[in-house]
């Protein structure tokens, strides 16, 4: 059962997008800013990380994606960051920060689930 | 692995690609930030409201099907996840506030956005735990209103692309039909259902107002814009008009300047506005509105204006209903025009007179001569409106009803004779009441006559009375006044007897001249009687009145005889008995037409 790590500092979208990944078969951990973040992404090993954004305290989601893609013992986990109506300009640098995909809120369920099983297969097949 | 989904293939929820970039980046005048971020607003608003909705039926539909407690619980979340979205939208969409004052108005847009997207995110986020859990657990039909709700969010997500101060707006995309199960009950139904029209450009709206109103059995009707409203009126009864102001093309501003220069005002309007156009709805009032309801719209305040503004026209119903059968009442709320306009008709008139009322008054005084008066005239009321006629007025001793006006009644002289039998049926049971206190039996004299009149309001602005003018009518009135001479109980003219349908039996009384009519009138009694002996006092005095006729006196007198002597017959056989016997002593007195006395 594939481990997702979830950080959010919205306590209602944490609730939804862990009650969408259990009721969904993943087992769940969160985190609700970028130094939990990556202390729980070295502590839980998570098979994937949903990122949010716009996290408060020591920088945002994309800090904590350039400091979790810094972890060796991490690898190349795969991130999809979570964005509530965010600019092209800010997307591009997403991705540039390291992370594999992004999901635009409000979640479409069916759409992030088929990015999660994608990445999750391909990283098997690694 | 970086950079491995490419984007812009599956929109989804999410709408347009977020990557498409803005094509060119223009400083907002600050009219042109306030209309962008009212119009944003108002469509959210429109959304969330329907969303609200949605779920708050939901919710009670939950509620009696009873699925396990936290299946409610996440009902309830998403609810309040819709209501606190609504309110987020309803507070921050406003122009006046200090963030939309700045230079860096783009900065604020994208906060903005942010903030509703992720609040919309819990509503959708609940919204497709629900659809996920029905797919798994079955607990009710609720799959329908779930992926309503989330059709909704979906546009709504669309729409907040459009909140954008630089670069092509999105198209919005058409909203998705939405077909609509019948709701059972389940709001109380307090209210007389009535005929509601919702006039709003915005699908949404309309669904919305339907969902709340139907269900407590009004009849809704729905318009898109102003013209098919105003079509809308002229082709169906309309008690309410819930009408949004704010309508491409004719706004609803419009609509009621039209109604009031056309004075077709005829249903109660309550004007449906967004915060920002409160002004307008005083010009409302102004125009004949009857009252507001601002966006987003509260079930309760919709309920309770909707049930004033009936409540109001079932009065004026009432109001209607003392002079026209309750489907004519109903008919005149919504077409006044038919009452104001004079036009042609082919009418019967009916008058109908209580004898001996100055006698009979003189002998009780006045307190018991109304209420007598009242008794005979509350029976015979009722009578004209049981025959679906309209009663015109009541003078005195004296009732004036018609029929074949507002409305076409093919059969109006049978309707009249009908009615007039039916009065005189209703005399037995008065006199047990009232005999006794005025010492004699009452009777009527009832003239009818039939033809062209001109029907309308013959009273005044202020003091309505529909009826009708002309010749027609006042021959009417002469021949009821006839019947005081010729003894007889009912009388109706030619005209109306060859308007009959049915079979009445009718029998001549007499030829007669009234003056400022050329021609001659030829005078019916209406029997109501068939039994044997009637029968044959009727075949005897058409054979008097020929006899008459012919100045063949002394066999008339003997025929008028036996009548009167062997069949006790009264009425018109005795005032032809009175005309034979002048005649017999004077025979110059003999006229072929007998003049019918003027009023």
């Amino acid at each position: 059962m594939a481990k997702i790590l979830v950080v959010e500092d919205d306590a209602t979208n944490l609730e939804i997008a862990s009650r969408f990944l259990r009721l969904r078969g993943y087992d769940v951990v969160s985190a609700h800013d970028g130094p939990s973040a990556v202390a729980q992404a070295l502590a839980e090993k998570p098979d994937l990380i949903l990122m949010d954004m716009k996290l408060p305290h020591a920088g945002d989601g994309q800090a904590a994606t350039r400091a979790i893609r810094a972890q060796p013992s991490l690898g190349s986990v795969p991130i999809i960051a979570l964005t509530a109506q965010a600019m092209p300009v800010e997307i591009d640098d997403m991705f540039a920060a390291g992370c594999d995909d992004v999901e635009t809120k409000p979640f479409n369920f069916a759409q992030l689930h088929g990015k999660i099983e994608k990445l999750l297969a391909a990283r098997s097949q690694r | 692995m970086t950079g491995l989904t490419v984007h812009g293939v599956d929109q989804g929820l999410a709408g347009p690609d977020p990557r498409a970039r803005p094509q060119e980046v223009v400083a907002l005048s600050a009219p042109a930030r306030r209309d962008l971020l009212l119009a944003v607003r108002r469509e959210l608003l429109e959304l969330l409201q329907a969303i609200v909705t949605y779920s708050e039926v939901l919710l009670r539909d939950a509620e009696e099907a009873q699925p396990p407690d936290d299946f409610l619980t996440d009902l309830r979340k998403m609810n309040a996840a819709a209501q606190s979205l609504l309110g987020f939208v309803a507070e921050t969409f406003d122009p006046q506030r200090a963030e939309f004052q700045g230079d860096d108005f783009d900065a604020s847009l994208r906060r903005l956005r942010h903030d509703v997207g992720n609040r919309l995110n819990h509503l959708t986020g609940f919204c497709q735990i629900l659809l996920l859990r029905e797919e798994t657990e079955h607990f009710g039909s609720f799959t329908a209103d779930l992926e309503r709700i989330r059709a909704c969010c979906q546009t709504l997500a669309q729409r907040l692309q459009r909140l954008r101060a630089a670069g092509p707006a999105p198209e919005a995309e058409p909203a998705p039909p939405l077909s609509l199960p019948t709701l059972p009950t389940v709001f109380p139904r307090d209210i007389d259902p009535g005929d509601v029209l919702i006039v709003d450009d915005n699908p949404y709206g309309r669904d919305v107002l339907r969902r709340l109103l139907e269900p407590q059995g009004h009849r809704i009707h729905e318009a898109e814009d102003g013209e098919q409203a105003l079509a809308t009126l002229q082709s169906q009864p309309v008690d309410v008009m819930l009408l949004d102001l704010l309508m491409p093309r004719m706004n609803g501003l419009d609509v009621l300047q039209r109604l009031q220069a056309d004075n077709r005002m005829t249903c109660s309007v309550i004007v449906i506005s967004g915060l920002e156009e409160i002004d307008s709805v005083a010009r409302c009032i102004e125009l004949g509105a009857d009252d507001y309801l601002t966006k987003p719209i509260d079930r309760v305040l919709l309920q309770a204006r909707l049930r004033s503004s009936l409540l109001k026209r079932r009065l004026r119903q009432r109001e209607l209903e003392q002079f026209f059968p309750p489907k004519v009442a109903r008919q005149m709320l919504h077409r006044p025009e038919l009452l104001e306009q004079g036009r042609d008709a082919e009418i019967s008139v009916l008058f109908a007179d209580v004898r001996g009322f100055s006698r009979i008054s003189e002998d009780l005084g006045p307190a018991k001569t109304v209420q007598w008066l009242r008794a005979v005239m509350e029976v015979l009321s009722d009578v004209v409106l049981r025959h679906q006629g309209v009663l015109v007025d009541i003078i005195g001793d004296e009732l004036m009803a018609m029929w074949g006006a507002p409305e076409e009644q093919p059969d109006h002289a049978d309707l009249a004779c009908q009615a007039a039998l039916d009065m005189l049926d209703q005399l037995p049971a008065l006199n047990r009441d009232w005999q006794p206190i005025i010492g004699e039996p009452i009777s009527l004299g009832i003239g009818i006559n039939s033809g062209p009149a001109r029907v309308g309001n013959t009273g005044t602005r202020r003091r309505l009375k529909y009826g009708a003018l002309g010749d027609t009518v006042n021959l009417a009135s002469r021949v009821q006044g006839a019947t005081k001479y010729l003894m007889a109980r009912l009388l109706i003219t030619d005209d109306t007897r060859r308007r009959l349908r049915q079979k009445f039996h009718v029998g001549r009384v007499a030829n007669v001249q009234a003056v400022n009519i050329d021609r001659p009138i030829t005078l019916y009694e209406v029997h109501a009687r068939t039994d044997r002996a009637s029968v044959a006092v009727r075949r005897l005095y058409a054979r008097a009145l020929r006899l008459y006729e012919n100045r063949r006196f002394k066999e008339a007198a003997e025929v008028l005889g036996s009548l009167l002597t062997q069949y006790g017959a009264q009425g018109p056989a005795v005032w032809l008995m009175s005309r034979t016997m002048d005649c017999l002593a004077q025979p110059g007195k003999w006229r072929k037409l007998w003049d019918l006395p003027g009023k």
